[in-house]
């Protein structure tokens, strides 16, 4: 659940915001990798087609295209599993990669499109519109994120349509809703996305296997069209496995996370700062 | 996991984060501020030895908006405050939004206010696609923005609930309620026109959206219900057909709507006058189209409408007594980018007003300038700072329009009401910026 934290008085909020900044905070979609509760999953809500996450954020169920393959839906998926997968896409912006999307916009958006997934039937794709403002602006216009999400085949596809529709202009000017396009199975895009979880069927149309999204320390496949930039694959070093059961706190526990950790750097699957933030804490645990 | 925790943040706390130093996270979609603000200065050439210090035109009392680019004498904000969350797994959404305005360069004689305190659930076990709502808001507004006019505007106190899946479009109903018969800014109970009478009214609205009726084109038909609780109050009603087209040759679209109301409901869909006689009808024809082609980007507009003595528009008294008028507007507005970042810009429009029995009042405006902007080929790019120089020119019929009578104070109507021989055209320079978030 969101905590929700009252309006507080300025002094206050700011010691907050001091005290709140954690590195455990701010592990994102790998939390649960590292010894937090067990996955979530999504529940299906028979007869709900729309989860409206803001005002322009908005996740759709609609009947598949005409003539796809039925789809694998419903399928449920541990939230985190998705958030990771999702997490470790990149896109070609101007000035090189980029994330497609931000931690905070993932934080709305994957319960409800792991609800959608749980949802939807074999004959329904999952459309959404993700708006965000970006790289930490507030007086800035929202961009949106906008792709087409099915299960098929034991992969989940994403085919992005936009990675930065920049439509709030023009909705603020002609106050008509924004008319978002979500990509299409017939018709490439321009967006070219690339990760390290996923293999390309085409520029804009990712597909992730679900094993990796389902298991829970999931390890990733290098992706068959790596695109620049990204970083390296060096070959994986051997975790250590353990020879018996410990408790995740104790030093074999420790060091079989920072294993773990140092693997999922190498995979380009963190950055280095998160590598660095966590790696802080569990050697202070150690 | 852990969810990032949503925090409401006051204006003046989210500058005492940035002060210390908090990398603000990337807010998803509109969460936190939203807004729009314009602000100014200019000259005119008459504003010499005690003439006015700036000067706007637009046609007395017609329901119509006016020429905007180069013609704001004010100063406007809006400044909105959104809260959206999760709690049981049902969706809310908050809103907050304060304004400012004020007829002259600067806040001096301003006035602020809540123009937005509402909130809205979806998600719910009994009705998951459903928007509940409840409160003071913005609803479903639509403009032509170079007219800074709503052609429909159901602005108010209420609530309801819309995105019902009906067909192939959404419904939306809604009740609004008034203490002085106001679709915004009521001056509440205790404070009527009439002593003792008591000018309350009711409103219900229908509005149903995306009908698809042709490729690329929807059809959104809007219907109002208004009954006024004065003495002698009537009921009204009114309807409003929009069509929006996507023409993407155009890169754009056009809007057209064909509007009908009698009696205390208005054109745009909210409260009229509350005494207005049910047999009092208005109705209008407008159209605005935008374009988007290369550097070369615009809107075009064109209206026509018709008001019946007494009807909501309609009554100020002309030395023949109350009578019905019909008023035109056309014009288009432009942009050209010279680079990626500058463009110019331009706007021609005229407008007239002819009431039965009197002359025909006539203002047209013409208007160049230079805007500075993010993106110079995409019209609405804002911020957008502009410097300009506006003329305008209308008759003395315009001027003398009973709707004129008050002081002329430079942001609406039209210099020279009741002076000989004054003069009917004026000149106007300035420097603006105009932004929305």
């Amino acid at each position: 659940m969101n905590a929700k934290i009252p309006l507080l008085a300025p002094i206050g909020l700011a010691l907050a915001l001091s005290l709140g900044s954690t590195p455990a905070a701010q592990a994102g979609w790998l939390g649960s990798a590292f010894g937090q509760s067990a996955p979530r999953l999504a529940m299906a809500e028979p007869g709900r087609t729309e989860w409206q996450i803001g005002e322009f954020s908005l996740i759709h169920i609609v009947p598949a295209e005409s003539g796809a393959a039925p789809n694998q839906q419903p399928v449920t998926l541990p939230i985190e599993g998705l958030g990771r997968a999702l997490s470790s896409i990149n896109f070609a912006a101007k000035d090189g990669e980029e994330p497609l999307f931000g931690n905070a916009e993932l934080e709305d958006l994957v319960p409800a499109l792991a609800h959608a997934l749980a949802t939807a039937q074999s004959g329904q794709d999952i459309v959404f519109s993700s708006a965000s403002r970006r790289n930490g602006a507030f007086f800035v216009g929202p961009t949106a994120v906008t792709g087409r999400i099915f299960v098929h085949d034991g992969k989940l596809d994403l085919i992005v349509h936009d990675a930065r529709d920049n439509f709030y202009d023009q909705y603020r000017g002609s106050m008509q809703k924004p008319v978002f396009h979500y990509g299409n199975r017939s018709v490439a895009g321009k967006v070219q996305l690339s990760s390290s979880m996923a293999s390309n069927k085409r520029a804009d149309w990712l597909q992730i296997a679900l094993q990796q999204i389902q298991a829970p320390n999931a390890v990733a496949t290098p992706n068959a069209a790596v695109a620049p930039n990204a970083p390296s694959t060096a070959a994986p070093m051997a975790v250590p496995q353990p020879s018996q059961n410990y408790p995740r706190n104790s030093p074999e526990g420790i060091e079989h996370r920072l294993a773990i950790l140092k693997d999922a750097y190498q995979r380009g699957l963190i950055t280095k700062q998160e590598y660095d933030e966590k790696r802080a804490e569990l050697v202070k645990a150690f | 996991m852990k969810l990032i925790a949503r925090m409401n943040l006051s204006a003046v706390g989210l500058a005492v984060a940035a002060a210390f130093g908090m990398a603000a996270p990337a807010h998803a979609d509109t969460f936190g501020f939203n807004g729009y603000f314009r602000a100014g200065a200019g000259t005119t050439s008459a504003s010499s030895n005690g003439g006015p210090s700036r000067q706007c035109y637009n046609l007395p009392g017609v329901d119509a908006g006016h020429y905007r680019l180069g013609n704001e004498c004010n100063l406007y904000g809006e400044f909105g405050f959104n809260d959206y969350g999760t709690a049981n797994g049902v969706k809310y959404h908050n809103m907050v939004m304060i304004n400012e305005y004020s007829p002259g360069t600067d806040i001096g004689t301003s006035y602020a206010s809540f123009e937005q305190m509402y909130s809205e659930i979806s998600g719910v076990d009994f009705a998951p696609n459903v928007h509940f709502w409840a409160g003071k808001r913005f609803y479903g507004r639509a403009n032509i923005d170079m007219l800074d006019h709503f052609f429909v505007r159901m602005d108010g106190v209420g609530g309801g609930a819309d995105n019902i899946g009906l067909g192939p479009g959404k419904l939306g109903l809604a009740y609004f309620g008034s203490d002085s018969y106001k679709g915004f800014g009521d001056a509440g109970n205790g404070a009527p026109v009439i002593p003792g009478t008591g000018l309350s009214g009711r409103r219900f609205n229908f509005d149903y959206t995306g009908l698809p009726v042709n490729p690329g084109g929807t059809l959104r038909i809007t219907g109002t219900v208004t009954k006024s609780n004065a003495v002698g109050g009537t009921t009204g009603e009114a309807i409003s057909l929009q069509h929006n087209q996507d023409i993407p040759a155009l890169g754009a679209g056009n809007v057209l709507w064909l509007q009908l109301a009698r009696g205390s409901a208005s054109l745009a869909q909210n409260f009229g006058a509350p005494l207005s006689p049910t047999s009092a009808k208005a109705w209008r024809l407008a159209d605005a189209l935008n374009w988007q082609v290369g550097n070369f980007s615009g809107q075009a507009d064109l209206v026509y409408g018709h008001h019946d003595a007494g009807s909501a528009n309609n009554l100020v008294a002309y030395s023949n007594g109350l009578v019905a008028y019909k008023n035109t507007s056309i014009g288009a507005r432009f942009a050209y980018a010279l680079t990626n970042n500058l463009r110019v810009i331009g706007q021609l429009g005229h407008m007239t007003k002819s009431p039965d029995g009197n002359p025909t009042e006539k203002l047209t405006i013409a208007t160049i300038g230079l805007g500075i902007v993010p993106d110079a080929k995409v019209y609405y790019s804002r911020p957008e700072i502009r410097l300009y120089f506006t003329h305008a020119s209308w008759n003395a019929a315009a001027a003398n329009d009973p709707s004129n009578a008050g002081p002329y104070n430079g942001d609406n109507g039209l210099p020279g009401y009741g002076v000989s021989g004054a003069s009917t055209s004026g000149n106007s320079v300035g420097v603006q910026v105009e932004t929305w978030f």
